[in-house]
């Protein structure tokens, strides 16, 4: 048998993690079994974040004010994926930078309703700043993944 | 008087992809090092001090910087260990150049790891940028937030598609040119316009691919480079900036915090028109469209005029301001090695020693890196004669 002149060799790690979400999140997380997008609001500027913060990053203010919002928004950008990725859904898929109501911050979610016959001319078919709306699932648990995607406002 | 920094030496291995490599990293570290303190006229010994620049995760562990533990155990020396992403490498040339001008030290090493070259999927660790509960259930991974700036840019300014293979067309045909360069088969933008769509608008051939190799350079005072070295590249000015970690809070209008770190980089080099007094320039592009929105956010055209800047060839060979030179990250792309890499390319068209890709006599330079979750970092820094 032949002496390989390189060698490489394979090791592989698990690691677990658990996060507390805090006061914010979890609020917020909660709210969504009740199929309501909630936003908190900045005392100093105004703004509103969706999804919720513990503070304003800009002014350093904590966050105390809660608004619901109507759960619509609008497509800021978008990305259609064709490549499978390990442990990343099956492609193609939409994932969307969506604005909820008039929100200062985006949230990061799937856009789904649409025709996907024709993988191609699925970019063609949605516009920056068309509105989207949430589609719920119907067990919720409190999490992003109660909404299954937004679809197209009809 | 101020005191200046400046880059005496540059040391690189040929890069080449992950799954051929056969180097150790040891190896690579030896044969970076030893190539920069060669071409600086130095030895270990005259090290003062050496930063470590790479990012936790591609090695399953908190401790990257052991592959460089030796220049800091055995020589008595401080190891400063930066991470900021993809962009540790201009982080790290950062902090050489600081404690250089503070007058802490003489001669500083910075190392660029290659990062890449031992995860046997590498998305599997570029994915855990992204926040884990809000944000990486949805499937993002680098190229994505790619996308989204430059979905973006192509509604905002109704750029055709062909511009984004133009670009990339641009660097492969560089990197061929390159005898450094991974990439080096230089397909035109018809092949690349018919690679597989990946994330759109973002084709195979537009994105990076993972490469093996390494980079080292050498900094050092006004006083020791001035005896070592004919040809010492100054640091006439570089910062840093910081955007906040989720990918929504972004509005994907262009490279914003570029653009103001651009502002303040300029101004401290007294860089009034980019485009006239920047001679080369290697902008961080893994995605090869990055370089357009790039041309924006440094000041080398209006926003949307940046297609016009490549169209007419200023960026390309014999243009006015040639930019990646290299290849770009777009053709090599070795984790934190190709943050440094931008600032040792072009420290060597600045020498002079830009071998197979030469610029004409350039004596101002730019330098950018980019990096954490979807630019989260960028560092920004002239370089001149």
């Amino acid at each position: 048998m032949e002496t390989p002149s390189f060698m490489s060799k394979q090791y592989n790690m698990h690691l677990d993690f658990s996060l507390a979400l805090g006061a914010s999140f979890t609020k917020w997380m909660q709210a969504l079994k009740e199929k309501k997008i909630l936003g908190n609001t900045c005392p100093k500027c105004k703004r509103v974040f969706v999804p919720a913060k513990p503070f304003c990053e800009i002014c350093f203010e904590e966050l105390k004010d809660w608004v619901e919002t109507d759960g619509t928004g609008v497509v800021e950008s978008f990305t259609v994926t064709y490549q499978k990725f390990r442990n990343c859904p099956e492609p193609p898929y939409v994932v969307g930078i969506i604005r909820i109501g008039n929100a200062g911050t985006c949230m990061t979610h799937w856009i789904g309703g649409l025709d996907y016959k024709h993988p191609d001319e699925i970019p063609e078919k949605i516009k920056i700043g068309m509105k989207v709306e949430p589609v719920w699932k119907e067990e919720r648990v409190g999490d992003p993944l109660d909404i299954l995607y937004f679809k197209p406002v009809a | 008087m101020e005191k200046k920094a400046a880059i005496i030496g540059v040391g690189m291995t040929k890069f080449t992809s992950c799954r051929r490599e056969t180097r150790s990293r040891a190896e690579l570290a030896f044969a970076a090092v030893k190539d920069a303190l060669t071409s600086a006229k130095l030895e270990l010994k005259d090290i003062d001090a050496s930063v470590y620049t790479s990012v936790d995760g591609f090695e399953a562990t908190v401790r990257p910087a052991r592959t460089l533990e030796a220049l800091g155990q055995v020589l008595n020396i401080p190891l400063i260990d930066v991470n900021t992403g993809g962009s540790a490498g201009g982080s790290g040339i950062k902090e050489a150049v600081h404690l250089i001008e503070a007058g802490i030290y003489d001669i500083v090493l910075v190392y660029g790891s290659p990062t890449f070259n031992s995860v046997v999927d590498n998305q599997q660790v570029l994915n855990t940028a992204s926040p884990p509960i809000f944000e990486k259930p949805f499937g993002i991974g680098a190229v994505h937030m790619g996308a989204f700036y430059l979905t973006r840019y192509m509604r905002d300014y109704d750029l055709p598609e062909e511009s984004w293979a133009d670009v990339a067309a641009k660097n492969h045909r560089a990197a061929a040119r390159n005898p450094y360069a991974h990439l080096r088969k230089g397909p035109t933008s018809a092949e690349i316009l018919a690679s597989p769509m990946i994330a759109s608008p973002i084709r195979l051939l537009e994105c990076c691919p993972t490469s093996s190799g390494a980079v080292a350079m050498i900094f050092a005072s006004e006083k020791r480079a001035k005896e070592l070295c004919d040809t010492p590249v100054w640091v006439r000015a570089m910062s840093s900036i910081t955007d906040t970690f989720l990918s929504g809070f972004k509005s994907y209008q262009g490279f914003d915090k570029l653009k103001i770190l651009a502002q303040k980089v300029m101004k401290a080099a007294g860089i009034k028109n980019p485009l006239k007094e920047i001679d080369v320039a290697e902008l961080f592009n893994p995605f090869a469209g990055f370089e357009l929105l790039e041309y924006e956010a440094v000041g080398f055209c209006k926003e949307g005029e940046a297609r016009r800047l490549l169209d007419d060839g200023v960026t390309d060979v014999g243009g006015k301001l040639p930019v990646n030179m290299s290849g770009g990250v777009v053709c090599t792309n070795s984790g934190i090695s190709a943050s440094v890499i931008r600032h040792a390319e072009v420290a060597l068209q600045l020498m002079g020693k830009a071998e197979g890709r030469q610029v004409k006599s350039p004596s101002v330079g730019l330098a950018h890196s980019w990096g954490g979750n979807d630019g989260q970092f960028h560092t920004l820094a002239v370089l001149t004669l």
